[in-house]
C-alpha cells in the first residue's frame, strides 16, 4: 500500500514543551484523524511536516519526497489548511487566484471558478465579507485547483458552526473518493473524526499515544463504571483514567487490560473495601462468563452500528459465587473517541472532583 | 515563470488593495518641492515617504497571518526575499521617475527654471538615499517583523532630517567636492556600485534570517 506521508521519529524541542519520537503513515486514499488535547503537539506536528519549524531529529517524508531536501516539489503536491484564513482580507476571491495560482504548475482555473461556484463563493467578494466556513471553503478551492495530493488540515472545524463543519467533512468524503487523494486532519472535536476518519494518530503531552486504524482505536478502550465501592485501590492504579463522583465512578481501561482484571479477580488479589475472602469463590465458570470485554463487546458494537447504545454488564454470578467481587458491578460499555482523549489527557490521578 | 517574479507577484498583490494610499504617498511630496522650490529637496522627501512604504507588505502579511501561506507555497524561502527586495526596488524606481516628472513640471509650472544636471543630480541622489533606507529596514522587518521592527520605520524619517542638518553644513566651495561633481559620471557610477553592494549585503542578510526564521 502507497503511503502518502511518513512521519519517523519526528522530535522537537521548546522550552518547557517537547514532541517526542512521533511515528505514523497515511496510506493513500484515506483521512487520518490527528488528535490531542490542547498544546499537545498537533499543530507543532504539522508545522514540522511543512516544514515551517525545524525539527530536532527524525524524517517527514511526503509521496516518498523528504520534506527538506525536496520541498519544493513536495509542496507541490500538498495543501495545508489552518484554523483561520491566510490570505490577504483586501483581496476578492478572483484576486486570491491571480496571487497564488502561479506558484502552482498543475493549477487549472477553470476547475477554480467551478469549485467557487460549487462553494458558492461570489469571485468579486473580498476574503473578509466572507464567512469563517466561506474563507475555510476558499481556501479548500485552492487545493483543489491544483490537484494537491495531500490535504493537511489544522483544526479546521474549531469555530464552524453545525452546518459549514459537516458541509466541510462532506467535502472532505468526497476528496478522497478516488482513492488517489488523502487527508491528515488535526482536531480536538473528535466528533468529526467518528464520521469521517479512517486512521486516527493520537498525541498526548508531546508523545505519540496511539497510532492506527479508528476501529482498532476506539475497540483498545472500555468505559467502565461503577458504584462509590466497587474500586479498589489495586484496580484504580491500573485505570488510564478515572473521574469519580458521590454516586460511582467512570473509568477508561484498555479492553485488553479488562481480562487482566478479570483474572486479577479470580484470583482473589484484588483487595478492595471488601474482604478478601468474599472472591474466593469466585470459579472458573464466572471466568469464563466474564469474557465480555474483548470479543462479545466489540461483536455487539460492530452488529449495532455505532454501538452507543451497547451496554454489556458482566456476568451473571449470582449461581457461582457467593459475595460479588468489586468488579461484578461493573458496567462495561464502548468509549468514544472523545471520552479516549478526555480520560488519557487527564490520567489516572485527576478524578476531575 | 522565475520564482522570483511569482514572488514579487505575490508582494504585488499585497500593494495593489492600497494602490490609493501609494499614489498619495508618491504624489504629496510634490506639495513639498512646491513650497520649497528646489528638485533635490522633494525628491528627497519623496523618497523618505516611499522608503516607509517598504514595511506595507511586511505589515499587511503580518495582520492577515500570511506567514502560514508563505510556509505551504512551492517556493523557495530566498526567492521570497528576492522577489520582495525586486518589487521594492522596482517601486522606487517607479516613483522615482514619477516624482522627476511631475516634480519638474510642478516648478516650471511655478516659473522656476530646471537644468538637465539638476534633474540627474536628484535621481542619483533620490536613488541612494532610497536605497539607504530600504537596505536597513528590510532585515529588520524580516527578523521582528512590522511590528516588532516599529522602530525601523524611522530610518528614512532620521535619514531625511540628517540631510536637512547637514547638508547646509557642506562646503560647497571645498575643492574635495568639487572634483567629485567634477566627474559626474563616476560619481553615478559609484552611487549606484554603492547601492548595489549595499543591495547584496542586506538580501544576504535578509535570507539568512529568513531561512533560520520558523513560521
Amino acid at each position: 500500500m502507497d503511503n502518502v506521508l511518513e512521519v519517523r521519529h519526528l522530535s522537537r524541542s521548546f522550552p518547557g514543551f517537547q514532541l517526542k519520537d512521533i511515528s505514523f503513515t497515511l496510506p493513500k486514499g484515506y483521512i487520518m484523524g490527528l488528535i490531542g488535547p490542547n498544546g499537545s503537539g498537533k499543530t507543532t506536528t504539522i508545522k514540522l511536516i511543512l516544514n515551517m519549524l525545524k525539527r530536532d531529529g527524525g524524517e517527514v517524508r511526503i509521496l516518498g519526497m523528504d520534506n527538506i531536501a525536496e520541498e519544493k516539489a513536495a509542496k507541490a503536491e500538498l495543501a495545508a489548511v489552518f484554523d483561520s484564513n491566510y490570505f490577504c482580507e483586501a483581496w476578492t476571491a478572483a484576486q486570491t487566484e491571480t496571487a497564488v495560482s502561479g506558484f502552482y504548475e498543475k493549477w487549472d482555473t477553470d476547475r477554480f471558478h467551478q469549485l467557487l461556484e460549487r462553494f458558492r463563493i461570489d469571485p468579486a467578494k473580498k476574503v473578509k465579507e466572507l464567512s469563517r466556513g466561506m474563507q475555510m471553503k476558499l481556501m479548500l478551492a485552492c487545493a483543489f485547483s491544483y490537484g494537491a495530493k495531500l490535504l493537511i488540515l489544522d483544526e479546521p472545524t474549531s469555530g464552524l458552526d453545525p452546518v459549514s463543519r459537516d458541509e466541510l467533512l462532506t467535502i472532505l468524503s468526497g476528496y478522497i473518493e478516488d482513492g488517489e487523494h488523502s487527508v491528515l486532519f488535526s482536531t480536538h472535536i473528535t466528533g468529526d473524526l467518528e464520521r469521517t476518519a479512517d486512521y486516527i494518530t493520537y498525541i498526548n503531552r508531546g508523545s505519540l499515544f496511539f497510532t492506527g486504524g479508528k476501529d482498532e482505536f476506539v475497540d483498545s478502550f472500555r468505559i467502565v463504571k461503577g458504584g462509590p465501592e466497587d474500586l479498589p485501590e489495586e484496580i484504580k492504579a491500573r485505570l488510564i483514567g478515572l473521574r469519580t463522583h458521590p454516586t460511582g465512578f467512570e473509568a477508561l481501561v484498555r479492553t485488553e487490560e479488562l481480562k487482566r482484571l478479570r483474572h486479577m479477580a479470580n484470583q482473589g488479589s484484588v483487595k478492595g473495601s471488601r474482604k478478601a475472602e468474599d472472591y474466593g469463590a469466585w470459579g472458573s465458570g464466572a471466568a469464563e462468563n466474564c469474557d465480555v470485554s474483548g470479543g462479545r463487546a466489540a461483536e455487539n458494537r460492530s452488529a449495532q452500528g455505532n454501538g452507543d447504545s451497547e451496554t454489556v454488564r458482566f456476568p451473571a454470578y449470582t449461581s457461582v459465587l457467593k459475595k460479588p467481587s468489586p468488579v461484578d458491578g461493573w458496567t462495561v460499555e464502548p468509549a468514544t473517541i472523545d471520552e479516549i482523549v478526555v480520560f488519557t489527557s487527564k490520567g489516572p490521578d485527576d478524578n476531575g472532583e | 515563470m522565475n520564482e522570483t517574479l511569482k514572488a514579487a507577484r505575490l508582494d504585488f498583490a499585497l500593494l495593489r488593495p492600497y494602490w490609493k494610499t501609494l499614489c498619495f504617498v508618491i504624489l504629496m511630496p510634490v506639495i513639498y518641492t512646491g513650497v520649497a522650490r528646489s528638485l533635490s529637496a522633494g525628491i528627497s522627501f519623496e523618497m523618505c515617504m516611499l522608503g516607509i512604504t517598504a514595511s506595507y507588505t511586511f505589515a499587511i502579511s503580518e495582520k492577515n497571518g500570511m506567514e502560514r501561506l508563505y510556509g505551504v507555497l512551492p517556493v523557495a524561502r530566498r526567492h521570497l526575499v528576492f522577489g520582495k527586495y525586486l518589487l521594492i526596488c522596482a517601486t522606487g524606481l517607479l516613483a522615482l521617475g514619477i516624482s522627476l516628472v511631475t516634480h519638474t513640471a510642478v516648478l516650471k509650472a511655478l516659473g522656476e527654471t530646471v537644468h538637465a544636471w539638476e534633474i540627474a543630480v536628484s535621481a542619483v541622489i533620490g536613488f541612494f538615499m532610497y536605497t539607504f533606507y530600504v537596505v536597513f529596514q528590510l532585515p529588520g522587518y524580516y527578523k521582528f517583523g512590522a511590528v516588532g521592527g516599529k522602530m525601523f520605520q524611522f530610518i528614512p524619517v532620521t535619514g531625511y532630517l540628517l540631510t536637512l542638518i547637514l547638508l547646509p553644513r557642506v562646503d560647497l566651495n571645498s575643492s574635495a567636492l568639487a572634483a567629485v561633481l567634477g566627474r559626474p559620471g563616476m560619481l553615478a557610477g559609484a552611487v549606484l556600485l554603492g547601492c548595489a553592494a549595499a543591495y547584496g549585503i542586506s538580501i544576504g542578510v535578509s535570507v539568512r534570517i529568513v531561512k533560520n526564521k520558523e513560521m
